[in-house]
């Protein structure tokens, strides 16, 4: 399980963003987060995933801190691609760096073998996309948290990307927090719903 | 207000150091906008709908060949033309979010463009508007949010002097409340007489407001539909895409026929 425990985050160390954030979210379990844009939702899923240090709290994977160094078992996964892959790699360099992929998640994707000779710039950004999420599910990643994954995307993407992310997921029984301002969206996929104000389901 | 006939747009890159390809990116591109009218233009990522707007106002990069012929009240659009209408007659808001100047305060860049005397008045009338707070302005863009960042670039282009916007996917990441303070004020333009043409892949946003939305795939304009025609499961529309792109709504049935596969090549 994993457990976010009366997390906070400030910037200046004066002013709080946010306090009090707790939620725990079960290996095969969809929760879903809802907020205003500004509130910290963002920052809370980098706290998740290990990309920041809480202010105040702790998180925990069945029951233990997360490693600080090494390959975190929760992956987060961006609103923008373009910001969160390397622009002077090619796409093979990109996944490599994550370890080896398996060719089921790479099909399940419809990712083209030819793509892996691009540079990032020349894929649009729904093919982006599905590379920065192939690369997250490395066969030691127990969580993913998405962060307006499919905000940048076409319904018919949108839709296609969910699918395929959902087959491999559930085959693998991940935990996924996924945060969004599309409430409708949040209604189709997760199992709970929150919103980030409260920490209350909606 | 804006017609676009046969255009066509073209990039030539290279190939190792010898070899030129041409890479085709818009086909026979026709639409208009007419005057006091919201017109939408529907697609994926990487449908052209950028290419669209850049080539109207004229920032495509110089290896771009355009061939075809748009026209703003009637007149040619050439650079010229597109150089004194930029930033008074027509403005236009940026898909990325880095076209913020990144080492101006936020509040300046929304001040830039505007008359001396009134600049500051406007600028927090807009933040007040767009539900930024006072602070806000004194901040940097990499201090903002996503979504605070979209409502910022969306108040650079609010000007009294406007007749003409276009506006490169403003809503993505934005909450609903400020979502529906957007299209209000589209709306509110349409009515003080200024046309807009809305570039989105957000169907249900663009519903909400346009008179009339082209739908992209793949560099062509593959239909022009009605908002009343976007009802049911999408019989009345007429192109496959259009359909899905209806069908594929998490409103709607969050399905579609098609699934990724992988392509020999």
């Amino acid at each position: 399980m994993l457990q976010a425990n009366d997390i906070a985050w400030t910037y200046n160390g004066k002013t709080w963003l946010f306090q009090h954030k707790t939620v725990a979210i079960e290996r095969g379990e969809v929760v879903g987060i809802y907020g205003f844009s500004g509130s910290g939702k963002t920052s809370f899923g980098k706290i998740l995933a290990r990309h920041m240090k809480p202010s105040e709290g702790t998180v925990t994977l069945d029951g233990v801190p997360l490693p600080m160094s090494g390959r975190s078992p929760v992956q987060l996964i961006f609103q923008h691609p373009e910001q969160a892959i390397n622009p002077r790699w090619k796409m093979r360099r990109v996944l490599l760096e994550s370890g080896p992929i398996d060719r089921d998640i790479f099909e399940a994707f419809g990712l083209q073998d030819h793509w892996l000779d691009r540079y990032p710039h020349e894929l649009s950004g729904g093919e982006l996309q599905r590379f920065a999420i192939v690369r997250a599910f490395h066969p030691e990643v127990s969580y993913i948290v998405a962060d307006e994954m499919t905000t940048m995307l076409d319904s018919v993407t949108q839709q296609a990307i969910w699918r395929a992310f959902f087959r491999i997921a559930r085959m693998r029984q991940m935990g996924m927090l996924i945060i969004s301002h599309d409430f409708a969206l949040l209604e189709c996929l997760c199992d709970r719903v929150l919103d980030f104000e409260t920490m209350k389901p909606l | 207000m804006i017609k676009v006939n046969d255009l066509s747009v073209t990039f030539t890159q290279y190939e190792g150091w010898w070899t030129q390809r041409r890479v085709s990116v818009l086909h026979d591109v026709s639409l208009a906008i007419h005057e006091r009218e919201i017109v939408a233009i529907i697609g994926a990522s990487g449908s052209g709908k950028s290419i669209l707007a850049h080539a109207l106002l004229g920032l495509l990069p110089e290896n771009a060949h355009l061939s075809g012929d748009m026209r703003f009240r009637g007149e040619v659009l050439t650079d010229r033309l597109q150089r004194t209408l930029r930033g008074t007659v027509i403005h236009f808001i940026p898909q990325s979010v880095n076209f913020l100047d990144p080492l101006q305060r936020v509040g300046k860049q929304v001040q830039w463009g505007r008359s001396k005397a009134c600049a500051i008045v406007e600028q927090r009338d807009l933040f007040h508007r767009y539900g930024l707070s006072s602070t806000v302005a004194e901040l940097y863009p990499h201090e903002l949010s996503g979504g605070m960042r979209r409502r910022v670039l969306f108040a650079t282009a609010m000007h009294n002097t406007t007749q003409c916007i276009i506006a490169d996917e403003p809503t993505p990441g934005v909450h609903p409340s400020i979502l529906k303070a957007m299209l209000d004020d589209f709306m509110r333009l349409r009515e003080e007489g200024v046309s807009i043409l809305f570039i989105t892949h957000d169907l249900m946003a663009a519903l909400r407001v346009a008179d009339r939305v082209y739908i992209m795939k793949d560099g062509r304009v593959v239909e022009e539909a009605q908002p009343s025609q976007f009802v049911g499961r999408g019989e009345s529309l007429v192109h496959s895409y259009t359909k899905n792109l209806w069908r594929a709504l998490p409103e709607n049935e969050f399905s579609v026929e098609e699934e990724f596969h992988v392509t020999s090549e």
